[in-house]
């Protein structure tokens, strides 16, 4: 078949860009459970793109950031740099990564940046916070931190969750054995608001949960701060945050073992909100055989019953993925990754967890309790001496979602079409968007013409 | 390859089916082995294999390959049923293990071919319906573009980069990173 006289012309396309299946290069791609390495597929080629536009989505696994600006696609062991200066950040939140220090010299704000868009948001520094006296009071004007005498010397914002909207921010600000919760809106604060009567607790985690910012203590206590916008100004506002959940002994070994004067082992808590239900991970360390290992229990919290209730099992198709700054639960069966398991990682500043461990990152089995290496073939390496930086995830959003209404089956769209009356309705239905338009034209070539009402 | 020749004689006594590939060469096989082909399970079902099946879509070179993957892959699934009548479970498992390594390193060598190659056994068991040689090819491509950059990508499969420049500019603005 080869033609001699045709060597010095372009070569034939590739069989492997044209010649593929469509059906073929998503079975390829659906192999491929790194979000970077699906990004990068569909840059290849037209025929790659469409591939991955028609792979069912699931919200993509999360990254991992390391404090010398590496990141890894897990559970992709290659090592990734982004154009953007990412090392030395304080922390994360979703896809953003969150850095000390404001635009200019001598500022002392915080900035969010996203490595993913290039995106970047400022918020108020701690010298920048007004206290909010009663429930539903007027903020007094702006103060320091540090001007509430109750609160820690150098007290910091330790975790940042995203509200609803991504409008405004809760923050937990401590010095990492006390803390308090914090509220700003993303574009354009000035300050910080903070109930000013809340007293200082020794909170772990906080998360967004119907609408309310909920805290977990390390005792084991759940908090709760009611929060709302402040529909003339757009700042959050914040409340007196209430104990909800009490924890028992069972939910919590170390009030039981204060009581009985054992020392209590370090220990930390997570909370993340998976299928409904908001669930808080207890991270404690254990010695057996001489050298001490991760040991993991979740609850879901029952706010009828105030209480929480263990869970055995978060579901053979679901991995936990866990961290000071951002955890998360992802389903990870669409990806062919074993499920029921929580990801960690030696993201404690104070080296509780570093100290003397065999397993600083690791991936908890939650049926046979053991601990499996996180990334195949790499050897993770927090730290490195630069303290209060430790590897976090980041969670990129599933950016192809807001197209996914257009990929709607041809008889799904019909099917809606033939519910409207109006021809004007199904004329605009048909602008919305090219396969929209498509669909609905050779619907309405099959249909009779409706009579305009 | 003793282990496919004892398969081969064990079922001698069954059906043949013949297969009769694009380029007109023949192709005899045991029906376990043509039945790890939908396709052809199909076929036989519906009783229409009488003087050979014909595969217009696949060649020579290609479905003798074929043959021999589904040969070994069925002789793996008659040992699996045999074992497990007439071995104790601590022997079965032993058995099953040694079968199952040994049909990891037959598919890592059936692996072991050039990209065009790779692309035409991907068409034959997306055409013949082999469930475990499409994984098992598709897996290959996959762990193949694991961590590479779309140049990267392109280059290994000569594959032209045809999104326009608008199209990529789109592309390289949302996802930089990708690119780097």
């Amino acid at each position: 078949m080869a033609r001699d006289d045709d060597t010095d012309s372009d070569p034939p396309p590739s069989p492997w860009s044209s010649s593929l299946p469509p059906k073929i290069a998503a079975a390829i791609l659906r192999r491929l459970p790194s979000h970077a390495d699906r990004v990068r597929s569909a840059a290849v080629c037209r025929p790659w793109r469409a591939a991955t536009a028609r792979l069912p989505r699931h919200p993509p696994l999360p990254w991992l950031a390391l404090p010398d600006g590496t990141f890894f696609s897990f559970p992709s062991p290659a090592a990734l740099r982004f154009p953007s200066a990412a090392a030395g950040y304080l922390g994360s939140c979703d896809d953003w990564l969150l850095f000390e220090g404001g635009a200019g010299a001598g500022e002392d704000g915080y900035l969010l940046a996203n490595p993913f868009t290039g995106a970047t948001a400022r918020l108020p520094p701690l010298s920048r916070v007004r206290f909010v006296v009663g429930d539903g009071g007027a903020p007094l004007g702006w103060r320091g931190i540090a001007d509430d005498w109750r609160a820690p010397f150098g007290a910091t914002v330790r975790k940042l969750a995203m509200g609803p909207g991504g409008r405004v921010a809760a923050a937990m600000v401590g010095d990492g054995r006390l803390g308090k919760i914090v509220m700003c809106k993303i574009a354009g604060a000035s300050s910080w608001v903070m109930s000013g009567h809340d007293a200082w607790r020794g909170i772990t985690d906080i998360t967004f949960y119907n609408g309310t910012v909920y805290a977990v203590e390390n005792t084991g206590d759940l908090l709760a701060m009611p929060t709302g916008v402040n529909p003339r100004t757009g700042e959050p506002t914040v409340a007196w945050a209430r104990c909800v959940v009490k924890a028992s002994d069972h939910a919590s070994p170390a009030t039981a073992r204060r009581r009985s004067k054992q020392a209590s082992p370090p220990s930390t808590r997570y909370l993340l909100v998976h299928g409904g239900k908001l669930l808080m991970v207890h991270r404690t360390t254990s010695v057996t055989g001489g050298a001490k290992a991760n040991k993991f229990a979740v609850f879901a919290a029952d706010l009828a019953a105030a209480r929480w209730s263990e869970v055995a099992s978060v579901g053979d198709d679901t991995a936990l993925f866990v961290g000071r700054w951002r955890s998360l639960a992802r389903r990870v069966s669409p990806y062919g990754m074993p499920g029921n398991r929580i990801h960690f990682l030696d993201d404690d500043d104070r080296c509780f967890f570093a100290h003397g461990c065999r397993d600083k990152f690791g991936s908890y089995d939650m049926r046979d309790g053991k601990i499996y290496t996180l990334l195949p073939t790499l050897e993770l390496c927090s730290n490195n001496g630069a303290a209060g930086t430790p590897a976090t995830w980041l969670f990129p959003g599933d950016d192809q979602e807001v197209t996914q209404w257009c990929d709607l089956p041809y008889d799904v769209l019909g099917l809606v079409l033939v519910r409207l009356r109006s021809r004007e309705d199904r004329a605009h239905l048909s602008e919305v968007c090219r396969d929209w338009c498509a669909s609905a034209r050779q619907h309405m070539r099959t249909s009779r013409p409706s009579i305009a009402v | 390859m003793a282990s496919a020749g004892s398969g081969d004689e064990k079922a001698a006594a069954a059906a043949m089916i013949t297969l009769i590939s694009s380029d007109n060469e023949k192709f005899e096989v045991t029906e376990a082995t043509a039945t790890l082909s939908q396709t052809i399970r199909h076929m036989i079902e519906d009783g229409c294999t009488d003087g050979g099946v014909p595969l217009p879509n696949v060649t020579s070179k290609i479905l003798a390959r074929v043959i021999e993957y589904c040969k070994k892959h069925a002789t793996a699934a008659a040992g699996e049923e045999g074992s497990s009548s007439s071995f104790s479970d601590a022997a079965f498992l032993e058995v099953d293990r040694a079968f199952l390594e040994e049909l990891e390193e037959f598919d890592d060598a059936f692996l072991e071919v050039d990209r065009a190659t790779l692309f035409d056994l991907i068409l034959a068991a997306n055409y013949l319906d082999i469930k475990g040689l499409l994984n098992l090819t598709c897996q290959k491509v996959a762990d193949s573009v694991k961590g590479k950059t779309p140049e990267q990508i392109r280059e290994m499969y000569n594959i032209v980069n045809d999104l326009t420049p608008e199209e990529e500019a789109e592309i390289r603005r949302e996802t930089q990173w990708a690119f780097e």
